[in-house]
């Protein structure tokens, strides 16, 4: 690899070159914040929780946000809670993505019964409000952070479930399924051997959104007060706490504020580009392969 | 009479990312007033290019070019965006392939008409109404007054098209171009609407180009043909003249590509091997020459672009060796033959074409009694709607037997085909499949027993497997292991389909249409199985690979002796391959009976409207025979209500056939299902070449 550095880097430009704009916008914004959430004690100037100066400090060079109620560094905080927010909220796009899409081809593939039984259960999930089912299952089994990445996974696998019938649906008619079919394939082979190598273009457009929207969710829930529990920092009970101070320190909520729409914004860019991305393409095998020959 | 063309020097070219197609290449031609022109070719040859062209709609990637356009001696600027929209509809119309797509679904077809009359302003406005009726009229469609009131979905695909040439009409062009107008149609209807549009060209209203990739169903319409390869035209000539004296060696191989129902079956079809030339390349010499069996690898063809050449037949060939070619037909047939034999010789001694089936061995495959009915959505106040696909199919299947079912669609072909290999479950009636013991049993179907080709290559082969795994899957089912250990077999099985071990590792994405329906022929093979149905396996493929499929199929079957249900709407590929025929109307067995008897002598008078549909590639043959027309556009009922079902179509239907639904008698070497099949068989005769 290092003997041929230049190169491989000048073939990494050309492979990023092809790729759709929104894809590489979305992953240009994402990645710094996937370092931060990694590795907070690096780049965060002070601990969240010491106590550095006075309290509402405007943004300067010491205190690049300013500092809070009681003279913590925003800066600071801001960055700790990239971890918090970001675990909770890729976790449960995960499970969700996972549970979702396992009964969603089953369902959409198999049809008849089952597929009607698992797509009322959808319907009666999809009808509670998201967040009020979600602040209902934390209220019930309390407010660790695993019971808020399941709640969150809950409240959103049906919706992926939904969507994922629609592929298994339509994949289901192929004639490589049915081809299998008559070879005496078993559910459970044409599921994984079938359909769902096809349908992950589309669900990984899918699962992109469902991770904004987990981002969105983890953060409305800790603007409640139901995510992680001050003095631990995150950007929503930061900005919650900025809604108290809104007129002796205006820029308090800034920072959180700019960190969720970032990152709900760059998977939706994400998630668009590969849209475009293997609409262009006919295979995702294609662009594997293409990866691989970096 | 309006209606003459003059084009020189067309050229059009395609934009696309990286490159420049050459679409049209320079084409020039011209046409007398009132003439009737095919504009024939594969897919790729620039036909329908030069179709949109000619209206000045070209997509917009396009950059075209043409030294003169006439049309009824006046220049037209094909530029000039504004004064084509002028014409557009006016001077020159256009009829498209699906009429479904171009007729307005929320609009009466009234509507329609009555709105291309009133933006061409062709009369005025009290007198719209009158010209919507004599236009509907004109273009053959019965009870004109209720189909006025209609809209496009309740017509069926024929009316739909008919409907379609009444609006391109309405402008009174004098020029009309058909772009594949019956390839979405049945036979019958296809037959039908090839002749209203002879008919209309005929009684002096117009020019019409009809484009088309089908030879056969151009020799009963057109006067001239032109031949088009890779955007250059080839060949123009008479009708006659094409099919007696094809100059260019590309014509040649089309017209030997298409099975001649009442030809020679002994004949193997022969096929144009390799694919069309790159487009975005400018070639020096003759596009044709990697393909051509005749300057293949000479140095004149190599490099320097042939020019027109006027034969004694009267045909402009584009070939350094136009005269030979024509002359030497006898020779060039010798020739194709080896060419083409060329793959298949590797494993098939015999020259002998046709197999000798040998009609006393086994059944494998036995079906009683088949019924099978869709249920519809229901809908409020019409109730449930539905379709019986099968109603009470029988059909015997022996060991290494070929049978063709044939039929229209919504005959039941398919679902027949899918309901034996347990795609679509039986409502009732048996199955019998021959299991271990050697006898017929009704069980469940044994794993890789039957296998299915489908029509389309590309959807049933999984894109994201390579050719190893997607052969060996049936394998892997049915005996376990990974797709590595069967890598010996897999490689024989692309050996036996022409193909060759090293595609093993590719793509499906990687191939061609036909290379892939080899792959599907492949992995139906896998599992030796006893029974193979190809539901229209060749019916998506360029002319040049049907051949060499059908071929493959033939040879194959030969070697591994297995039995073949060979669905098809096309008779003429039926005729060429099956042993036996089964002829289905609304799921139905109408007539069965030997391929030779049901050509020839046909006694259900559907199968006989059936066979005098199916073009032929003879202009001689075309022009002195007499079609046997269904009667078209009745209201189609699906119920069975104990009479015969196509009694609504029949032109010999009786009271008789009203109450008493005719039987078919299995027992019998030739069964027919009708009343009448004593008078209606004496009617039938094969034309024969004058």
């Amino acid at each position: 690899m290092s003997v041929d550095n230049s190169s491989s880097l000048k073939k990494i430009i050309r492979f990023a070159r092809l790729q759709p704009k929104p894809l590489l916008i979305g992953i240009a914004i994402l990645v710094p914040f996937l370092i931060v959430a990694m590795v907070p004690s690096l780049i965060a100037p002070h601990s969240p929780l010491a106590i550095m100066d006075v309290p509402f400090l405007p943004p300067s060079k010491t205190h690049l946000l300013g500092t809070d109620e009681i003279g913590r560094d925003l800066m600071s905080r801001v960055i700790y809670a990239a971890r918090a927010d970001i675990f909770v909220s890729l976790s449960a796009a995960l499970i969700a993505f996972i549970v979702g899409t396992i009964f969603g081809l089953f369902s959409g593939y198999v049809g008849g019964r089952i597929d009607t039984l698992i797509m009322r259960l959808v319907d009666v999930f999809l009808s509670f409000p998201t967040i009020i089912l979600a602040l209902f299952l934390i209220v019930i089994f309390g407010r660790s952070e695993w019971v808020q990445i399941c709640a969150i996974a809950l409240v959103m696998a049906p919706s992926m479930a939904r969507f994922s019938r629609g592929t298994g649906l339509v994949l289901r008619k192929r004639g490589y399924v049915e081809a299998s079919q008559i070879s005496g394939a078993s559910t459970v082979h044409i599921v994984r051997s079938h359909i769902l190598p096809n349908s992950m273009p589309t669900l990984l457009v899918a699962a992109s959104v469902l991770s904004a929207s987990a981002i969105l969710i983890a953060s409305s829930l800790s603007y409640l007060g139901l995510g992680a529990q001050p003095p631990d920092p995150s950007w929503g009970n930061m900005l919650r706490a900025s809604f108290s101070f809104v007129y002796q320190a205006p820029w308090y909520g800034v920072g959180p504020g700019i960190c969720v729409t970032s990152v709900a914004s760059a998977y939706v860019l994400i998630g668009e580009g590969l849209r475009r991305k293997f609409g262009r393409q006919r295979s995702i095998m294609s662009s594997a392969k293409s990866l691989a020959s970096l | 009479m309006p209606g003459n063309i003059s084009v020189v020097r067309l050229s059009v070219r395609y934009r696309v990312p990286g490159a420049e197609l050459n679409a049209v290449n320079n084409v020039s031609f011209s046409l007398p007033e009132g003439h009737r022109t095919a504009l024939v070719g594969e897919s790729g040859s620039g036909k329908s290019t030069l179709g949109l062209a000619l209206l000045g709609l070209l997509p917009g990637n396009s950059v075209s070019a043409v030294d003169e356009f006439a049309l009824d001696d006046t220049s037209i600027d094909l530029k000039d965006i504004k004064s084509m929209r002028s014409l557009r509809g006016r001077k020159i119309a256009m009829v498209f392939q699906d009429a479904k797509a171009s007729l307005d679904p929320v609009r009466t077809i009234r509507y329609q008409i009555a709105e291309a009359l009133r933006v061409h302003r062709v009369v005025e406005s009290k007198a719209i109404d009158d010209e919507v009726m004599s236009l509907l009229r004109k273009v053959e469609i019965p009870r004109v007054e209720l189909v006025a009131r209609q809209y496009p979905h309740e017509l069926s695909g024929g009316m739909r098209q008919r409907a379609m040439i009444a609006t391109a009409l309405a402008g009174r062009p004098s020029l009309l171009i058909a772009d594949e107008p019956t390839s979405a149609l049945d036979v019958t209807t296809q037959a039908t609407v090839i002749d209203l549009m002879r008919g209309l060209s005929e009684s002096g209203e117009m020019s019409t180009i009809l484009i088309t990739h089908d030879l056969a169903m151009v020799a009963s319409f057109a006067q001239t043909v032109i031949v088009m390869y890779a955007g250059n035209i080839v060949e123009i000539g008479s009708v006659d003249g094409i099919y007696k004296h094809p100059g260019h060696p590309y014509t040649q191989a089309l017209l030997d590509a298409i099975p001649n129902m009442w030809a020679d079956r002994k004949r193997e079809l022969t096929s144009i091997i390799g694919a069309l030339p790159d487009l975005s390349q400018k070639s020096r010499g003759c596009s044709f020459e990697p393909r051509c069996p005749f300057g293949k690898g000479l140095d004149i063809c190599k490099n320097k672009t042939p020019e027109m050449v006027i034969l004694n037949s009267g045909n402009q060939v584009a070939c350094h060796f136009a005269s030979e070619v024509a002359a030497g037909s006898a020779m060039k047939s010798q020739k194709w033959a080896q060419e083409s034999a060329g793959e298949a010789v590797r494993f098939v001694k015999s020259p002998d074409y046709a197999r000798s089936f040998d009609s006393n061995s086994e059944p494998i495959l036995r079906v009683a009694g088949l019924v099978k009915t869709f249920h519809g959505k229901s809908r409020a106040l019409s109730g449930r709607s539905r379709v019986v696909a099968l109603g009470g199919v029988e059909l015997t299947l022996r060991e290494g037997e070929s049978v063709g079912v044939v039929g229209e669609s919504g005959s039941g072909k398919t679902t027949l085909g899918r309901v034996i290999v347990g795609l679509e479950t039986k409502d009732s009636g048996t199955i019998l499949f021959r299991g271990d013991t050697g006898e017929l049993s009704e069980t469940k179907l044994p794993t890789g027993y039957a296998q299915f080709i489908f029509q389309d290559p590309g959807d049933s082969l999984n894109p994201l497997m390579t050719i190893e795994q997607i052969i060996s899957e049936p394998l892997v089912l049915r005996d376990g292991g990974r797709a590595k250990k069967y890598r010996d077999i897999v490689s024989q099985l692309l050996e036996d389909v022409g193909l060759g071990a090293p595609m093993a590792q590719r793509l499906p994405s990687e191939m061609s249409g036909g290379q892939r329906q080899r792959v599907a022929i492949a992995r139906a093979l896998s599992t030796s199985p006893k029974l193979i149905i190809a539901d229209e396996a060749v019916a998506s493929l360029d002319m040049s690979a049907r051949g060499q499929i059908l071929n493959l199929l033939s040879r194959l079957q030969r070697k591994n002796g297995f039995a073949y249900l060979f669905i098809s709407h096309d008779l003429s590929m039926v005729r060429h391959v099956c042993d036996r025929v089964v002829v289905m109307y609304r799921g139905r067995v109408m007539e069965t009976a030997s391929a030779e008897d049901i050509f020839f002598k046909p006694e259900h008078p559907y199968t006989q409207a059936l066979i005098s549909a199916v073009p032929v590639p003879d202009p001689d043959i075309e022009r002195h025979r007499k079609r046997l027309t269904p009667i078209q556009n009745i209201p189609l009922t699906n119920s069975s209500d104990g009479g015969c079902v196509y009694r609504m179509q029949c032109d010999l239907a009786r009271e008789e056939c009203v109450s008493v639904e005719p039987r078919i008698d299995l027992e019998e070497e030739h069964g027919t299902a009708c009343h009448f099949r004593g008078e209606s068989a004496v009617r039938f005769s094969v034309p024969v070449k004058i």
